[in-house]
């Protein structure tokens, strides 16, 4: 399996905090992203690549594309970061058989059904519950914006 | 392209204002629910009465689509309202555009451009920028702190309007064309050789370790800074500190432990007479 | 320190951070900038840009984004360049009060952006009743007016309770304790460099902070001509450095 360094929820995917903070502090040079719709929109996908950070790949695939993507062979010059919009794309993936190294929850804004979990963190019931699912498959969920600020611990919320 | 006053609705007045109302306004009511989404809704308050002045249900329609959730850079996302009002216009006057596909347009840019624009703006601009500035003022003029003020506002508001007015004029396609020859990410190349060259003079003249530390034998004192490490190369100790700190920052140290860490030498040395 | 004074740090404070206008974060927010202005209003315009220069070192690679706002420069710079100034300290000195200021501001940033939502659902009122003319109320007014609560008034009080402690304090202080604060003032621009090349210091640029750090010491050359010499090297890099390989390259082969 792929060398994952990080894997974090944002609406937004690419953008600031995710160049300025996350890609520096943990060396990334390739970043993922695992969102249905954004891989199959072709504009979305130009835009990804023509603004890619210097010195970074991006991808942007179906779960099931990430899952046989990530699949493939560790290589340790290559430091994958995930970025997905909703923690439900993540549970899809362990059940696909890929390890999470943690799972980071940046921002998700209130949308459709969700309420606000923590600071501008919202989630709905789907969410929630794929967060359970993640805490109980022994992966370490968090909140945190950018690596500066303080980590908040999500199983002592659910 | 469209040209602005041919056959169009909106104004160049109203452009302007609108431009004004982005570029000065985004960030009053800045909030972890919706972002810059009120804001947007601000800047197209001109825009609607223009367009759609007799028809309320599209107007609100529209309204309704500019408060989403949105948050960009500033000066470069000025480049995605000058494109989503043309799309506005364009819809308004007829041509089929689906609501989703603006509202789609904002969410796809302005993640990315904020990462190309923050790195380039508040990574690179302002620190060459302040550190020439702050070096001026501490050679003991004010001058440093008002050009600096000038200068970055000057900067800032120019490339402000030109990107909104790129993104009016020029429309999606145009804009990602440009976007795709790459010409921000080698602007940032530069200006990265550019910054470390600063960054390198600022340790030389602003970061200050000094040895108070002697060696007393019966014949003679062996100072240590000045006979030692001055004679290596001057302000040595500074720019190895300065390196360590970056070290221990890329793997993981936050600044509060940076600070803790420089608190402790200092107090260290202080206390027995190493550093002064 | 009078009232006055103490109620003026506080308007710059709040013009600082409330964003009114937006470029007051690239500018005021600044200790140079917020820093020559506290001095202006005490009185030591040049001091007030002196200090607020040294303070504005550590806080050289500031990023804000997505909302974030790891610390409170503008804090910072204002009160440390007030108890500058009415204290007597010497830049260092000022420097090592300043940085924890920074720390604890920040408490102010995040309220507003936590109680911002409320004016968005006036807005969204707004917009159902199809009062748009009402929207900068909720954009503008209403927000700015709470924020203006939050900024002034506490920074105010903190300039002028604070200004009567310090001097006090920095008395108490003798020797050994002084030297250790000037020390640590010393020692904190280090940090805003090294978070600066947290964004810059990568690939071939690389060589060019050894480069800035030799001409730099040898020559005593001042930052702009310096400036200028690394601008036109960064030209001439880019000139020679033709097409860059990819990043897959790197990564695979």
């Amino acid at each position: 399996m792929k060398n994952i360094v990080f894997a974090r929820v944002d609406d937004r995917l690419i953008h600031g905090e995710v160049v300025t903070a996350w890609v520096p502090t943990y060396n990334i040079n390739h970043i993922v992203i695992v969102d249905d719709v954004v891989a199959s929109d072709p504009f979305q996908r130009r835009v990804l690549k023509a603004l890619a950070p210097s010195k970074v790949r991006v991808d942007a695939f179906t779960v099931e594309e990430a899952i046989q993507d990530l699949r493939k062979p560790f290589n340790e010059k290559e430091r994958v970061l995930i970025l997905t919009k909703s923690p439900v794309a993540y549970l899809k993936l362990v059940e696909g058989g890929i390890e999470l190294p943690q799972v980071n929850l940046g921002g998700m804004g209130i949308r459709g059904e969700r309420k606000t979990f923590i600071k501008n963190v919202a989630c709905d019931q789907e969410e929630i519950e794929a967060i359970r699912n993640l805490v109980d498959k022994g992966i370490h969920v968090f909140y945190q914006l950018v690596p500066e600020q303080r980590l908040i611990e999500i199983k002592n919320l659910l | 392209m469209a040209k602005v006053d041919e056959g169009n609705l909106i104004r160049k007045k109203d452009l302007f204002r609108s431009w004004l109302i982005w570029e000065n306004l985004p960030q009053t009511c800045y909030n972890y629910e919706r972002m810059m989404g009120q804001a947007v809704a601000h800047v197209f308050v001109p825009i609607s009465k223009r367009l759609y002045n007799d028809d309320p249900e599209k107007k609100k329609e529209m309204m309704k689509r500019e408060i989403e959730f949105f948050n960009v850079h500033i000066e470069f996302g000025a480049v995605i309202i000058g494109m989503i009002i043309a799309m506005e216009e364009q819809k308004a006057k007829g041509k089929p555009i689906p609501g989703e596909f603006i509202t789609s347009l904002k969410t796809s840019l302005m993640g990315p451009l904020s990462g190309i624009g923050d790195t380039i703006f508040q990574g690179v601009l302002i620190p060459i920028l302040l550190a020439m500035c702050i070096d001026l003022t501490l050679k003991g003029t004010v001058w440093g702190a008002i050009i600096y003020t000038v200068a970055i506002i000057a900067i800032a508001w120019g490339m402000s309007y030109g990107t909104f007015m790129f993104g009016y004029r020029a429309g999606a396609d145009a804009v990602m064309d440009f976007l795709e020859k790459g010409i921000l990410n080698k602007v940032l190349q530069g200006a990265e050789v550019m910054g470390c060259m600063v960054m390198g003079g600022l340790i030389s003249s602003y970061v200050k370790m000094h040895v108070a530390l002697e060696i007393v034998s019966s014949t003679q004192t062996f100072k240590i800074q000045e006979q030692f490490l001055d004679a290596v190369i001057p302000n040595i100790l500074p720019f190895g500190f300065t390196l360590l700190i970056y070290w221990l920052m890329k793997r993981g140290w936050t600044s509060l432990k940076v600070i803790g860490l420089i608190v402790v030498v200092g107090i260290l040395g202080g206390l027995f007479g190493i550093l002064s | 320190m009078t009232v006055i004074q103490a109620i003026l740090c506080g308007l710059v404070y709040f013009l600082a951070i409330g964003n009114l206008p937006f470029v007051g974060l690239w500018s005021l927010q600044r200790p140079l900038v917020c820093g020559f202005i506290t001095g202006i209003i005490l009185g030591d315009p040049l001091t007030g840009a002196m200090t607020g220069a040294s303070i504005n070192l550590v806080y050289l690679g500031f990023i804000s984004a997505g909302g974030s706002m790891p610390a409170d420069m503008a804090l910072a710079g204002i009160l440390g360049t007030a108890f500058a100034i009415t204290g007597g300290l010497d830049a260092q000195t000022a420097l090592s009060v300043a940085v924890p200021i920074g720390l604890l501001g920040t408490i102010v940033w995040y309220g507003r952006m936590t109680f911002g939502s409320i004016f968005v659902h006036v807005a969204d009122r707004y917009i159902e009743n199809g009062e748009y003319n009402k929207i900068w109320r909720a954009n503008v007014l209403y927000p700015q007016a709470l924020t203006a609560l939050i900024t002034v008034i506490p920074c105010a009080l903190a300039a002028y309770f604070g200004a009567s402690y310090i001097s006090g304090f920095i008395e108490a202080l003798s020797g050994t304790a002084l030297t250790i604060f000037t020390v640590i003032g010393g020692m904190l621009p280090a940090l805003g460099v090294a978070i600066t090349l947290q964004y810059i210091f990568k690939g071939d640029a690389k060589v060019f902070l050894f480069m800035g750090f030799i001409i730099a010491t040898y020559s005593g050359l001042d930052l702009l001509p310096l400036g200028i010499i690394a601008g036109l090297s960064a030209l001439i890099y880019m000139q020679l450095k033709g097409n860059n390989n990819s990043v897959e390259d790197e990564i695979y082969g």
